[in-house]
């Protein structure tokens, strides 16, 4: 059964965040094995798991939308910055648009409406009550620059690459709920020097890999990986501009909250070549989810003790684990019949 | 979700535009096609079993007209016979597979200024750069050099529509391209495109190193990934089993359609999921994820993508 | 976010010695404050028949100039602190020189621009950590990741997780 938008809850403040019991079953568990390490895990983005799965549409709509997209609306009215585009991406960033409008209209037809006459064309999103007349590659004939008004209407953070000198620049994007990045300061560096602070990738040659896959990848044949980190209260916005305001509840864990406090916090990364502009366009779509609720599913307590207890002291410190790993292992121990 | 493995196009014209080139109008045999970027290519698949081929070609439409792709396909005599093919078999109404599009051979439109060398076929992708060259008001010069009694295609269309930013040299004609003379006293941000013989490459690639034209500003084109393969077998060495790879098939589809599951992700060489032990047989790796000195030892390989160097290998599985 | 790890990004410039690129016709020369060393001995290393300009103390509108009529067959050679290298070289990309024709010299001093990840002020002449932000005041930890956008290192709040745990006082290089 597919899950339905519901009423706003927050990821901020009271943080009224939460996971109905379809939610939990349908999130997308990053561990395929007991020891998590980085690699080049890319496959390609086909539908997997089924009717209501994660993975069964280009976009996943979900319970959330409603409140993903009203936190977006408080992020980019606080910092409008979160938003960036160079002008030569424009071409790229319609394309996006295109891509999404069709694909969410297509998966989504309740929800969603696409008629295009030539490059005349009619939105309508019945969830957000969007109902646009415009013209396709005219700027001026919609409310805001194509990917700000596709933005506000899709979950998920977004980045978009220029393509040359062998290498891909992050020259677009719109940037509201990262892990602990900063798109302002990122715009325009190339894929290894926004790779540039991760631990152990180097000497292993996961970045050069991948940015040499990415490079050859044709259209229509996008591809999808899964990155993951721990996050304390159901906060999206985790942006290192307010790492100030977040920073500290990373010492408000305790034995006895930590089930409840920390979140899971799975990115599926989707990538995909855009046809005219040649630029690779990446979606990051953030789920969390609870200790307290992963445990819920026996089978990913025991992996996810597992892999927490056997993550290198370089990642722990990276991702910012820190202060409370030690607990969270802890507390997952006496869910795993190895100890 | 809207992903497009490989596409099944209808041969909609064939014309012969050369002596020795003739162009192909495809169309899709349902949906739409996409549009592209200005030096796009696709692979065609064509022929079956033993006469399988796959070559890539580049597309040389006007980038922004998704009803229709075109692509010109030079008679190469001493090939394994891709363009025989294509000249030989291929009749309009026929149905081939073509890869979705992809470019490693794009503008780089950063450039004050564009230089063009096309030899012979080697035109193809440049004509889809012209239309969109013009679209975006960008300073180009296009130097197409062939043999009119071979190649030559689109010559005088080219001169009429592009008047003096045209040149040909007709070799037949001994009409010859000083292609120094054509780099010296460029502007700075000019940038230069080779698609031609080894040769001609080599040629402009010599003479920018000679004038101090920095490398940067030099581009020629690459296919890569589109290599067809030969034929072979595996024997999994546990099992005793042994498994006929078709040209068309790698190593991981053969296992998989024979009931084996490998581990794997990408299905492309990077991500290192599918990495088998070979015993025996030597290796022609094709991936990116082992390391030189792991491809040197020949005990491994990647079977989602890299093949037989001989006719037969043997898998520790 | 630990700094430890930050510390080592890949992102950092490297400086590798610049020798004169022996294929060029022209050489410009560009020094933001007085001719260095390394950068004098180059320009007296060109030879006779090649040109040669040289510019110290250049104001931005004065490289702008010197870029107009730079020859596709030319090499710039650069010298100064780092956000003046990554800015002369953005605006030699903008006017089409390749990244391969323009060498940069080791920065002549460690001072570095930091960019404040909190209210994305840029404070300048940073040679230690933590430093305070000139403009949102918070005690800023210093990273090796750089952009070459901005000229500056990535810095954000040293002590947001814990107030109480400001990291000591360390020389940056
Ligand atoms: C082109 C699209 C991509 C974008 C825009 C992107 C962006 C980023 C950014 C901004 C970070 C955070 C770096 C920091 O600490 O400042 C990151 C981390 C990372 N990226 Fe990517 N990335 C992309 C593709 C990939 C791919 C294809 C891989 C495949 C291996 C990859 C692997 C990683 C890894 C392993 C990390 C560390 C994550 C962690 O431990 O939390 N990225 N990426
Ligand atoms: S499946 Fe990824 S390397 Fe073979």
């Amino acid at each position: 059964m597919r899950v339905a938008p519901k009423e706003i809850q927050s990821f901020r403040d009271d943080f009224t965040y939460t996971n109905s019991a379809s939610a939990i079953e349908r999130f997308p568990f990053p561990f395929p094995e007991d020891e998590y390490r980085y690699s080049v895990n890319i496959e390609a983005h086909q539908p997997k798991g089924g009717e209501g799965s994660a993975f069964e549409h280009y976009i996943d709509v979900d319970e959330h939308y409603l409140s993903e997209m009203a936190e977006r609306e408080l992020v980019l009215k606080d910092m409008p910055n979160r938003c960036l585009v160079m002008p030569h991406m424009d071409l790229a960033c319609w394309e996006m648009l295109e891509r999404y409008m069709v694909s969410l209209a297509e998966d989504y037809p309740e929800h969603f409406k696409l008629t295009r006459d030539g490059d005349n064309w009619h939105w309508e999103n019945k969830l957000l009550n969007i109902d646009d007349h415009f013209t396709f590659g005219d700027g001026a004939t919609l409310p805001r620059p194509p990917l700000d008004y596709i933005g506000r209407q899709v979950q998920g953070d977004f980045a978009l690459m220029d393509q040359r000198e062998g290498n891909l620049f992050m020259d677009a994007g719109m940037v509201t709920c990262p892990a602990d990045w900063s798109l302002a300061f990122d715009a325009g560096m190339s894929f290894d020097e926004w790779h540039g602070p991760v631990p152990m990738v180097k000497s292993e040659g996961i970045i050069e890999r991948a940015r040499k896959y990415l490079m050859a990848l044709p259209v229509g044949q996008p591809v999808r990986r899964l990155n993951w980190t721990l996050t304390v209260n159901a906060r999206m916005d985790t942006s290192t501009e307010k790492y100030n305001e977040w920073g500290h509840e990373r010492t408000t864990i305790t034995p006895e909250n930590v089930s409840e406090k920390v979140y899971l916090r799975v990115e599926v990364q989707v990538l995909d070549r855009m046809p005219r502009s040649n630029a690779v366009t990446i979606s990051i779509r953030t789920y969390l989810l609870s200790l307290e609720d992963l445990v819920t599913n026996k089978a990913w307590a025991v992996r996810m003790h597992r892999a927490l207890k056997t993550l290198p002291e370089a990642l722990i410190d990276y991702k910012g684990l820190t202060r409370f790993h030690g607990m969270a292992v802890d507390y997952l121990s006496q869910f795993d019949p190895a100890n | 979700m809207s992903t497009i493995d490989q596409i099944v196009v209808e041969v909609v014209a064939i014309e012969q535009v050369a002596p020795m080139i003739k162009e192909f109008t495809l169309q899709p045999a349902e949906g739409q096609f996409t549009p592209f970027s200005a030096g796009a290519h696709v692979v065609v698949e064509m022929g079956e079993g033993e006469q399988r081929y796959r070559n890539a070609y580049s597309l040389m439409s006007d980038p922004n007209d998704n009803r229709q792709y075109q692509i010109a396909v030079r008679l190469q005599e001493e090939s394994r016979g891709g363009s025989i093919y294509m000249h030989e078999q291929v009749a309009v109404g026929d149905q081939l597979k073509i890869s979705p599009p992809a470019n490693l051979f794009a503008p780089e439109w950063r450039a004050k200024k564009h230089i063009l060398f096309a030899g012979g076929v080697g035109i193809t992708p440049f004509l889809s750069y012209v239309p969109v060259m013009q679209q975006r008001g960008a300073e180009f010069e296009l130097h197409y050099m062939y043999r009119s009694q071979q190649t030559g295609a689109y010559s005088a269309e080219l001169t009429e529509q592009l008047g003096d930013r045209c040149c040909c040299y007709d070799a037949d004609q001994s009409s010859r391209c000083d292609i120094a003379v054509v780099m010296a006293d460029q502007p700075l941000g000019t940038h230069f495109y080779i698609c031609g013989p080894e040769s001609l490459i080599e040629a402009v690639q010599a003479t920018a190193d000679e004038l101090g034209i920095p490398a940067g500003a030099i581009h020629w084109e690459e296919f890569a990934g589109a290599k067809p393969g030969q034929p072979f077998t595996v024997e999994l060495s546990r099992s005793g089993v042994e498994l006929a790879v078709a040209a068309n098939k790698s190593v991981l589809e053969t296992l998989e359609a024979a009931d084996i599951d490998i581990p794997n992700l990408c299905r492309a060489g990077v991500c290192g999921q599918c990495v088998c032990d070979v015993s025996e047989g030597e290796i022609e790796h094709r991936d990116a994820y082992l390391s030189d000195a792991e491809k040197q030892s020949g005990q491994r390989m990647m079977p989602c993508v890299s093949r037989a160097a001989g006719e037969r290998l043997v898998l520790d599985i | 976010m630990q700094a430890e790890h930050v510390n080592g990004a890949t992102s950092k410039p490297v400086y590798t010695p610049v020798e004169l690129n022996p294929k060029s016709s022209f050489h410009l020369f560009i020094a933001e404050q007085d001719v260095p060393v390394d950068l004098q001995s180059l320009y007296n290393g060109c030879t006779a028949d090649k040109a040669v300009a040289a510019y110290a103390c250049a104001s931005d509108s004065q490289l702008l100039e010197s870029l107009q009529n730079f020859p596709l067959t030319g090499t710039l050679y650069l010298a100064g602190t780092e956000p003046f290298l990554w800015r002369v070289t953005s605006h030699a990309r903008d006017a089409g020189l390749c990244s391969d024709q323009v060498r940069l010299l080791a920065p002549i001093s460690r001072e570095r621009h930091l960019f404040c990840c909190h209210c994305h002020t840029i404070t300048e002449e940073v040679t230690y950590s933590p430093y305070a932000c000139s403009g949102c005041g918070a005690m800023l930890e210093v990273t090796d990741h750089f952009s070459r956008l901005h000229g500056a290192y990535f810095s954000f709040q040293a002590n947001a997780e814990d107030s109480a745990d400001m990291p000591e006082k360390r020389e940056v290089n």
